[in-house]
């Protein structure tokens, strides 16, 4: 167990030989020799101007108004500024989780979830919280053990359900009187997963200014003004560690991107923004609700003064599995993931994707797609799998899956069935995002780091095609394939990046998505989550999921083959001359092949970035080390 | 006897200083009308500073040092920590009101229409104080007398005539029920003083006739509920709203408001948890708990339901008031009903966090945020280009920036959505429904979550329309300056509440 969740390569290895090269890059270590950058809390203070710097430069740009001109150079500065902050966190964090830097933290030993920068306020004290309880302390009784999965004894009352002793040396009834107060945080903060996704959004935030370059010409300063405060948003949610702050930034991406679509989207741009707000708001609004009763459980069950923070919370409820019963799991797991399953979006509550995706301007398309649905994915991975994980083993695993595994063929057939390229694209985002569920709820770390990973690729290779059809349409004025075809043959460059990067989708080895897919799918294999009657349904999962690999590279290189090869065929509407890539075009889209491409290849700094925090929280399921433990074995006989 | 007046003089000099104000309005104002009723030209600007001033004066008083009163079974005033609350609530908002109210009437007009202003926020400030029926009743009377005459003063043709006298007909007809509960309350326990009423209450010698209470309690909850616009006694609101000026639907959304949480707050009084365990316990909040949860459900879901369905702007908004005053409802059914127990006799939750700051909390956050929308109406609204119906918001983006961008933040505060503190205000809500620790609580909080959603709606569309709908008309709308200076304070304040709300929060956890 312990070997391959320090690295899933080696697990893999050990079953599929051919593979045994590639994955045996991914071991390199990372250079070690980091020189201390900043000193502790100062570099902490980037957390905070990493959300400021959008945001002050959209207020800028509300003050100062100006023209297109201006906007948008302002926007681009303030956007590879935010880049050049989320590096700066980057190679700190480096440095911190390589011994070289110092940070202080705050979070507790043995959380699953634990930032390795750190930046805390008190926002709002809720009130005085004083407990005054007997301790209870059952002692236990002969004959009514049983064994649970890790063979230890765990004590079953009457009715079956567990009673764990609450503080295992008092024997006294004494009444315990504590006073705390309970504090809301701004309380930012970094682990491996927050700072992959910070670049991955700081890095698709620049193609999104450069693609709108020209392509918006009508109120480009509120454009920008958007733009800008929606990375701010998406930026904020992956650095927050206060469930509450999580879910505040979580709540106000949506407002900036209603006035995306809804302004400078389609034809049906009204109806797709209206849509898409009130479905993600009457999900998000159930999460607000279980959280609201998660914190007041651990507020008064567990004493947690700082009912709010994610390292606390999760720390609280490892340390102590019987203050939520299994019921109670399952129940605060629904509600929270409500506003989750319609981020993702898990089929069947995707109907808002394809419209706004459709709708949305291409930069709307590329952060919606690229950033804004993996703040779902980002949700069960920060507050569901570590909080719940009786709930997610018994309960989560199974029915998440199952609606993974649909979606992927689902999404993959509605694909197929698209005319209309962006569209198209779309609906394969629903295919992709399943993959990436599926190998969250594989439990094991090659699962959950395939999802992390699978998390990155489909931002970068979706943004991708979405700004290469947004090109495309950008010079035709349509998206539909029946009017358009041989596209290679007058706009070549075009065209090879197409290629490029639908081989990267479509998850060609050497290219970024086949090593998320491909590790999401062996984790799902390995895993040992779901059983039908008393056979574990697992691979049957996994074989599912893989036939959407087969669709995947079916609609792709079915739009490559009617949209861009085959006799030239251009539409009849009036258009001006066409011209192929050009610079800032190539500047947008080719920094995301790159990234495509090393990912493809040498995904080790990307699986080492995130395997720490990915075995924190794998740790909790240990039942799905069994697999692990014969990878072990296996690896060891050699 | 003397000594007595005078000492009771110091507890309420910020009220005095604003009724002085208003007084002086009333006798000066006619002096300097012409014979012809010809005003000077921007009378009305020196009537709104000297309302400003007077304010400034009330908000300087009340932050002073004040004397403390115990209340006591004499005492018909109490200084408490609610008191201070009700007066700084009431002061801020009256300053926007009166930036509201300073171009809604001409100037011939204003010595009155803002000396009435001043009488009303007096008696709102009044109610807080008070621990006597009567000097209770008193100051409901103050806020609705003065009202009448405001609502007649500020818009005079068919349909504001029409509302005028909707309102005045319904408003006394719902005081005669307050003073009915109050003669009830009387009759039963001999005294008008409300500490001795609680006092008798609790002791448990009335239990015997519960039926007599219980009728006192249904109709001062009936009344009262009348002002804040609970359902079923809010039917007036719409047409109301609709049929007055912007500056008259504003004090109406809000201050009754004030008003009547604050005598409900005061008439029914708080369980006290150390006698609720004892089976003979009686007291008025707790016997009103079951009226107050069945009004908050329903005027939750009706006000957002039939807010859903309105073009008109101020309509809209009378229903949006609505269901506010049910979200508040829920926040008062907490601070009312007495907590889930456990077999020690201590309430499960140990959270200090009861309804009763999240009430004010959401009262405060509500007031900001629906006076800003309305001094935005009274700001941007011309004869020649009105802003009555949603249409007529379309395209306020182009033709008015900054209000539209205003605007958006009040709007996503009376949504919900961060970062405006109506977030906040809706989280203490939820916090405290659930933190309440019984079924009933969480059922609240779960309705409220509904709403929360539904109400989404018909505010998202607003914004919709001004931002993504074109406008009939390009050209820029005329700012009127002082209301939309309101609209600037308000937005900032929400913004502001949100990310620093601990001051007031801290505040009011000492109510």
């Amino acid at each position: 167990m312990a070997i391959s969740s320090n690295n899933p390569g080696q697990s893999i290895s050990c079953r599929f030989d051919g593979l045994e090269l590639m994955l045996n890059w991914c071991q390199i270590p990372a250079p070690k020799n980091q020189t201390l950058l900043w000193s502790g809390r100062q570099s902490n203070m980037l957390l905070l101007s990493v959300i400021l710097l959008p945001l002050l430069a959209a207020v800028l740009l509300a003050l100062l108004g100006g023209g297109q001109a201006m906007a948008r150079w302002v926007a681009l500065l303030a956007a590879v500024g935010t880049l050049l902050i989320s590096l700066g966190l980057a190679a700190k964090y480096n440095g911190v989780v390589n011994g070289t830097a110092s940070s202080e933290l705050t979070s507790p030993e043995g959380s699953p979830v634990r930032p390795k920068l750190e930046w805390r306020r008190t926002w709002l004290t809720l009130g005085e919280v004083t407990r005054e309880a007997p301790i209870q302390v059952r002692k236990f009784q002969a004959g009514n053990v049983r064994e649970d999965g890790d063979g230890k004894g765990i004590e079953f009352d009457s009715a079956g359900k567990p009673i764990l002793p609450l503080a295992e040396t008092s024997q006294s009834t004494e009444r315990l009187t504590t006073s705390t107060s309970v504090r809301l945080e701004f309380y930012l903060g970094a682990d491996g997963i927050s700072i992959v996704m910070l670049l991955l959004t700081a890095v698709l935030t620049i193609s999104s200014v450069l693609i709108s370059w020209e392509a918006i010409q009508n109120r480009a300063t509120e454009f920008y003004i958007c733009l800008l405060t929606l990375e701010a948003g998406m930026l904020g949610a992956f650095i927050a560690f206060d469930l509450l702050l999580f879910y505040v930034f979580f709540e106000f991406t949506l407002i900036p991107l209603f006035f995306l679509v809804g302004i400078w989207g389609g034809s049906q741009r009204q109806f797709a923004a209206y849509r898409f707000f009130i479905y993600t708001l009457a999900g998000s609004v159930i999460t607000l609700l279980g959280l609201v009763a998660l914190t007041l459980k651990v507020l008064q069950d567990g004493g947690l003064a700082t009912p709010f923070s994610i390292p606390d919370i999760a720390a609280l409820l490892t340390k102590r599995p019987d203050l939520l019963p299994e019921s109670w799991q399952i129940a605060l797991m629904l509600a929270m993931s409500a506003g989750f399953v319609i981020k993702v979006p898990l089929f069947p509550f995707h109907t808002w994707l394809p419209l706004a995706h459709t709708e949305a301007p291409t930069a709307g398309s590329v952060l919606l797609a690229g950033v804004l649905l993996k703040l779902g994915t980002y949700g069960f991975l920060r507050i569901c799998l570590p909080f719940f994980p009786a709930a997610v083993a018994s309960f989560g695993a199974p029915v998440f899956s199952t609606m993974a595994v649909i979606g992927i063929v689902y999404g993959a057939l509605c694909s197929l069935a698209q005319s209309d390229i962006k569209k198209l694209v779309a609906y394969s985002s629903v295919s992709h995002l399943g993959f990436c569920m599926l190998g969250m709820f594989a439990l094991n770390s090659e699962g959950v780091t395939g999802a992390v990973l699978q998390m990155v690729n489909h931002g970068l290779s979706t943004g991708a095609l979405f700004l290469l059809v947004g090109m495309v349409y950008d010079r035709y004025h349509t998206r539909e394939l029946g009017d358009l075809g041989g596209l290679a043959t007058r706009l070549p460059l075009i065209s090879t990046c197409m290629v490029f990067v639908c081989l990267a989708s479509a998850g060609l080895p050497m290219l970024n998505g086949f090593v998320g897919e491909l590790l999401s799918l062996i984790g799902m294999f390995n895993a040992n989550t779901i059983y039908i009657g008393r056979s574990n349904a697992n691979p049957i999962y996994s074989a599912i999921g893989a036939t959407g690999v087969i669709l995947g590279a079916w609609y792709l290189l079915d739009m490559l083959r009617r949209g861009f090869f085959g006799p030239l065929k251009e539409p009849q509407s009036v258009h001006g001359p066409i011209t192929d890539l050009n610079m800032r075009e190539l500047l947008s889209v080719a920094p995301l092949m790159a990234l495509c491409l090393w990912i493809g290849i040498y995904p080790s700094t990307l699986i080492e970035t995130v395997q720490g925090d990915v075995k924190e929280i794998v740790k909790l399921y240990p039942k799905n080390g069994a697999t692990e433990s014969k990878a072990q074995v296996v690896t060891t006989d050699k | 006897m003397f000594q007595h007046l005078t000492s009771a003089i110091n507890l309420v000099f910020p009220e005095v200083v604003l009724l002085a104000a208003a007084c002086v309005n009333l006798a000066v104002g006619p002096f300097l009308i012409g014979d012809g009723g010809e005003a000077p030209k921007g009378l009305r600007h020196r009537w709104g500073i000297w309302s400003l001033i007077a304010l400034g004066i009330a908000a300087w008083l009340s932050l002073l040092p004040q004397p403390v009163v115990e209340a006591t079974r004499l005492a018909p005033f109490q200084t408490d920590e609610l008191v201070w609350f009700v007066r700084l609530i009431t002061i801020a908002t009256g300053a926007v009101l009166v930036l509201v109210n300073w171009n809604q009437t001409d100037d011939r007009d204003s010595a009155e229409s803002q000396g009435l202003l001043l009488f009303i926020l007096a008696g709102a400030s009044l109610i807080g104080l008070a621990n006597d029926l009567v000097v209770l009743f008193l100051a409901l009377e103050l806020v609705s007398i003065p009202t009448y005459v405001f609502l007649y003063v500020s818009r005079r043709d068919a349909s504001g005539q029409e509302a005028t006298l909707k309102y005045f007909l319904l408003s006394v007809f719902s005081s005669g029920f307050v003073l009915l509960g109050f003669s009830y309350l009387y009759g039963a326990t001999g005294t008008t003083n409300l500490t001795a009423v609680h006092e008798t209450l609790r002791d448990g010698s009335l239990s015997a006739m519960p039926m007599l209470l219980l009728v006192a309690v249904v109709s001062i909850v009936a009344g009262l509920a009348f002002r804040i616009t609970a359902v079923p006694f809010h039917f007036y609101a719409p047409d109301v709203f609709q049929g007055t000026a912007n500056s008259s639907a504003a004090l109406l959304s809000f201050v009754p408001k004030v008003a009547g949480f604050v005598a409900l707050i005061r008439v029914l009084g708080q369980p006290s948890l150390e006698q609720a365990i004892h089976a003979n316990y009686w007291s008025l909040a707790t016997k009103s708990s079951s009226v107050l949860f069945l009004l908050a459900i329903a005027t939750m879901f009706v006000g957002n339901v039939l807010a859903l369905l309105q073009r008109n702007l101020r309509r809209l908004l009378a229903y949006s008031s609505i269901a506010h005053a049910g979200y508040m409802l829920v926040g008062l059914w907490v601070a009312m009903k007495v907590p889930a127990l456990n077999v020690s006799g201590l309430p499960v939750s140990t959270t200090r966090l009861g309804g009763l700051s999240s009430l004010l909390f959401y009262l405060a956050v509500y007031g900001i945020t629906t006076l800003g929308v309305f001094a935005l109406l009274a700001s941007l609204s011309r004869r020649e280009r009105p802003l009555e119906t949603a249409d007529d918001l379309a395209g306020l983006s182009k033709t008015h920036p900054a209000g539209a961008f205003l605007t958006t933040v009040l709007l996503f505060g009376l949504t919900g959505l961060p970062p405006t503190a109506g977030f906040l205000g809706k989280l203490t809500l939820f916090l405290s429904a659930w933190n309440h620790g019984t079924d009933l609580g969480r059922r609240l909080a779960i309705c409220l979550a509904i709403n929360a959603a539904v109400a989404a709606w018909y505010y998202l569309r607003l914004i919709g329309v001004m931002y993504l709908q074109p406008s009939r008309d390009d050209t820029k709308r005329e700012t009127g300056i002082p209301a939309f200076v309101g609209v600037a304070l308000c937005a900032t304040a929400s913004l502001m509440l949100f990310f620093a709300p601990e001051w007031l929060w801290q505040a009011l956890q000492r109510v």
